[in-house]
């Protein structure tokens, strides 16, 4: 089933798994560094791949390990200093609004603040809307976990934003 | 009892939203969050949708970078080859001038490493070697972004050019 080669993979997921990756370590360079390690890992991996999971799901779990284990290595921790290439739009149905650079930095700093599957749970679903089944082959954990989890979080980070910022606009 | 009530809608809250509760629960739900401010609340933030977004036009390695480092390179290997050159071929005049040339060089460098930029006069090219500095200094540390490092290449063939004419000077003191 291997038929499709390194480069095509590189090519269609690249984007997706940087932007991942660019969240949980909120450094360029870094992202860089864990993305080549990412497909070398694929690259020597490929034969062991057994096509349990899609191929998707397979690439996103090497590149949270590959993230966790050079962020533990090199003992680097996320700050979110450089927050000019995100954007983030908050909408409940009524209407949609852009955050602005203070709330980016708060809602980044939730995220952040979250232990580790729950981190990459956010990021996942926040990013891309990806499905629950999905996130639950990349975290190792079960779907109603995720789907459970996910809301939680983002109460949490409603009440996070409402006491740093005084936000009442979003919950009308 | 309100209490009690609200633990459970809130455990069922994330089935409720997703839709996927019967609809005898959903019904339930849905009257206890017209009653009950607190879980309507919890519920309006669950509700919220948010998403992120990041620019990946910066996704490949930058020019900038690329530039500086392999321009780094070159230079590094261009210095000595070109006095190498000279001096097989016995340009000894070149290689005079070629001397004074690295002397102006390092010179300038060294003078640029003390006043942190690089070719002060052209301000476009010293805003494009900021900007590559800045890139260089997160991924390989600050070493290499100080100017001196151009001229390290040209101090040591001047070292080299200049030591027999050292050595000249000191033999003839002694003696």
């Amino acid at each position: 089933m291997w038929e499709e080669d390194i480069g095509d993979l590189y090519k269609r997921y690249y984007k997706d798994i940087y932007r991942y990756v660019y969240i949980l370590t909120l450094n360029p360079d870094d992202t860089e560094d864990i993305l080549q390690n990412v497909f070398l890992k694929v690259i020597k991996n490929m034969k062991s791949f057994r096509g349990k999971s899609s191929v998707k799901t397979w690439l996103f779990s090497i590149a949270r390990n590959e993230s966790l284990n050079y962020m533990a290595k090199n003992k680097r921790k996320a700050v979110a200093a450089d927050i000019s290439r995100i954007t983030i739009t908050v909408s409940d149905h009524m209407d949609e609004k852009l955050l602005q650079q203070e709330e980016i930095r708060a809602v980044i700093r939730f995220i952040q603040n979250q232990g580790e599957p729950a981190k990459s749970l956010l990021i996942l679903r926040l990013l891309e809307e990806r499905s629950f089944a999905e996130i639950s082959g990349v975290l190792g954990q079960s779907d109603t976990w995720c789907r459970v989890n996910f809301f939680r979080l983002k109460k949490k980070m409603a009440d996070a934003l409402e006491r740093e910022m005084g936000w009442d606009q979003c919950e009308k | 009892m309100e209490r009690k009530e609200c633990i459970i809608i809130e455990e069922l809250l994330p089935l409720y939203i997703e839709n996927i509760t019967t609809e005898q629960a959903g019904s339930l739900i849905a009257e206890h969050l017209k009653t009950c401010k607190s879980c309507n609340e919890t519920y309006q933030k669950m509700k919220i949708e948010v998403r992120i977004t990041t620019g990946s036009e910066n996704a490949k390695p930058r020019k900038q970078t690329l530039w500086y480092l392999n321009s780094l390179k070159i230079w590094y290997l261009l210095c000595p080859a070109i006095a190498l050159v000279c001096n097989v071929f016995q340009l000894s005049s070149i290689l005079k001038l070629y001397g004074l040339i690295l002397a102006v060089i390092s010179v300038v460098c060294i003078l640029s490493d003390f006043f942190s930029c690089g070719t002060w006069w052209d301000m476009e090219n010293l805003i494009f070697q900021q900007k590559a500095r800045e890139e260089v200094k997160r991924k390989r540390g600050i070493f290499y972004t100080r100017p001196i490092l151009w001229a390290l290449p040209a101090i040591l063939v001047l070292l080299v050019l200049v030591l027999p004419q050292i050595l000249n000077h000191i033999c003839t003191y002694m003696i």
